[in-house]
């Protein structure tokens, strides 16, 4: 069984071709990079493998579940941005949660789930601040974070450690990596940094 | 020596810029103040006139100050002589201009919000078009709309009322608020949708949850220059709307132009104050954040 399997994927905006073929498969626990320059694709296949961007032809599996037509909550992923996007209106607790508040989890099994995540990035002290209020490695934790609280299957990032400084960015990285030998999650990870690939 | 001569000379060329800034100054201070001094001076004739009494207003020059403190004129403009036939005060017509107003406000405000939340976060195809075709709203000249417009509330049913009046400031408000909304929405980063939507919030979950509660400033502007026009207007309210059902703004025309005996000054121009303040109080409440929400551009996270 393969945790994520792209069978002759193509997209295109209009009359231009962004994917053409692709065919992919990432076994349980691994980390795929993507590394291209900007343009080439990569954020548009991750996008499609959230479930943010239709398909023009072939099919995108999760556990071999086809999820070529499935609503992104469902697809068991979850994607941590360039940006980061965390929403400006609520606070680090709120953000947080709030994909589990949609799906209706329990109280009990919310707050369990904020407390181990919390205090795995260390993100405890933090968790009644505005995003605003947070530096730029601050909010890639929370971020995470709000990725992590969701038990997903699949993480993806789109170039997460663009917007850091070089000092945070190879931290971060460290950090990420010690992260998924930790989780044993698979990652797909767009970049277009060769060193960080 | 060499030093000390360049010394000296450097005290008198800072003196000398000194003098040339203080006189620039004044001379800028003397600019505003002569500027805005014309720019308040019919504001303190109509205050003035409006506190004297008939017979000082022949008696005196716009300039004078009246005898004292007399609210008689301003009496009478909100609420009338008491006697029957003819006589126009405006206490009913701004509470029509209020049940106009408010609605037709948050309605434009709210409708505009929508759209600019779907045009940006929602792209569909064709999209640019929709917006293009509302901005073309923006430009269209409201004289040449009156007559279709004026069919269209009678084939309704509601021609002559306030409703229909809410319908026609709603329906012609929505292009701006829709264009405010738009450039307000773009600069908010579209991975918050995405995010949002990963975290499993729909359509309008995304909106009232995540764009809604940083929307204040662009909303702070949308609803004063909605206020301004829809208070404002003339064109519409007296088109579409006569009697009983009309707005102040066609009330203080009435009143003003209408007047079979002798013009009075007082009472006109208490009236025109009456007519004017609310949009005063709304700027004065909400103008702070009407700058901010101009210049306002990227929402950082």
């Amino acid at each position: 069984m393969k945790t994520l399997r792209i069978e002759d994927l193509s997209k295109n905006f209009g009359t231009t071709e962004v994917l053409k073929k692709i065919n992919l498969e990432i076994d349980e626990g691994n980390f795929l990079v993507l590394l291209g320059p900007s343009g080439c694709g990569k954020s548009t296949l991750l996008n499609i493998i959230a479930g943010l961007e239709t398909i023009n032809e072939g099919n995108v599996y999760i556990d071999d579940y086809n999820v070529s037509k499935v609503e992104p909550k469902d697809r068991n992923i979850a994607m941590v941005f360039q940006s980061y996007a965390l929403y400006p209106s609520m606070n680090v607790k709120e953000n947080m949660i709030f994909g589990l508040k949609q799906a209706k989890t329990s109280k009990e099994k919310i707050e369990e789930q904020l407390e181990k995540v919390s205090s795995f990035l260390q993100v405890k002290e933090l968790l009644n601040r505005k995003p605003s209020q947070l530096s730029g490695g601050q909010r890639q934790r929370v971020a995470i974070g709000r990725a992590l609280v969701r038990e997903p299957r699949i993480f993806l990032f789109d170039e997460p450690l663009s917007n850091l400084d070089a000092k945070l960015r190879i931290e971060m990285r460290r950090e990420i990596k010690k992260l998924h030998q930790k989780l044993k999650t698979t990652v797909v990870y767009v970049t277009h940094d060769q060193t960080e690939a | 020596m060499q030093v000390k001569t360049s010394l000296a000379a450097y005290t008198q060329l800072e003196k000398k810029s000194k003098i040339t800034n203080l006189l620039l100054r004044w001379f800028l201070y003397f600019v505003l103040i002569l500027f805005a001094s014309y720019f308040i001076f019919p504001l303190y004739v109509m205050i003035v006139t409006s506190l004297k009494t008939m017979e000082e207003i022949r008696q005196g020059t716009l300039l004078t100050l009246p005898s004292g403190l007399n609210f008689d004129s301003w009496a009478v403009a909100w609420e009338g002589r008491g006697y029957g036939a003819g006589d126009t005060f405006l206490k009913p017509y701004f509470w029509n201009s209020i049940k106009m107003v408010v609605p037709a406000v948050f309605f434009s405000t709210f409708i505009g919000a929508m759209t600019g939340y779907v045009l940006t976060k929602w792209r569909f195809k064709g999209d640019s078009w929709v917006f293009l075709f509302l901005l073309f709203g923006c430009f269209i000249p409201f004289q040449a709309i009156l007559l279709p417009m004026a069919r269209t509330l009678g084939v309704l049913g509601i021609s002559n009322s306030i409703l229909g009046l809410v319908v026609v400031h709603t329906v012609y408000g929505i292009p701006f608020t829709t264009l405010f909304f738009r450039n307000y929405y773009v600069s908010v980063p579209t991975e918050l949708v995405k995010a949002a939507r990963i975290d499993g919030a729909g359509f309008f979950k995304i909106f009232f949850k995540i764009l809604l509660p940083i929307s204040a400033p662009i909303i702070v502007v949308t609803v004063i220059w909605q206020f301004t026009q829809i208070w404002n207007d003339f064109l519409f309210g007296s088109t579409f709307s006569f009697g009983e059902a009309a707005p102040i703004q066609v009330a203080l025309n009435n009143m003003v132009l209408s007047s079979t005996s002798v013009k009075e000054y007082n009472v006109d121009m208490a009236s025109a104050i009456i007519a004017g303040i609310p949009t005063l109080i709304v700027y004065v409440l909400a103008g702070k954040y009407f700058i901010r929400g101009l210049t306002s551009g990227a929402v950082k996270g």
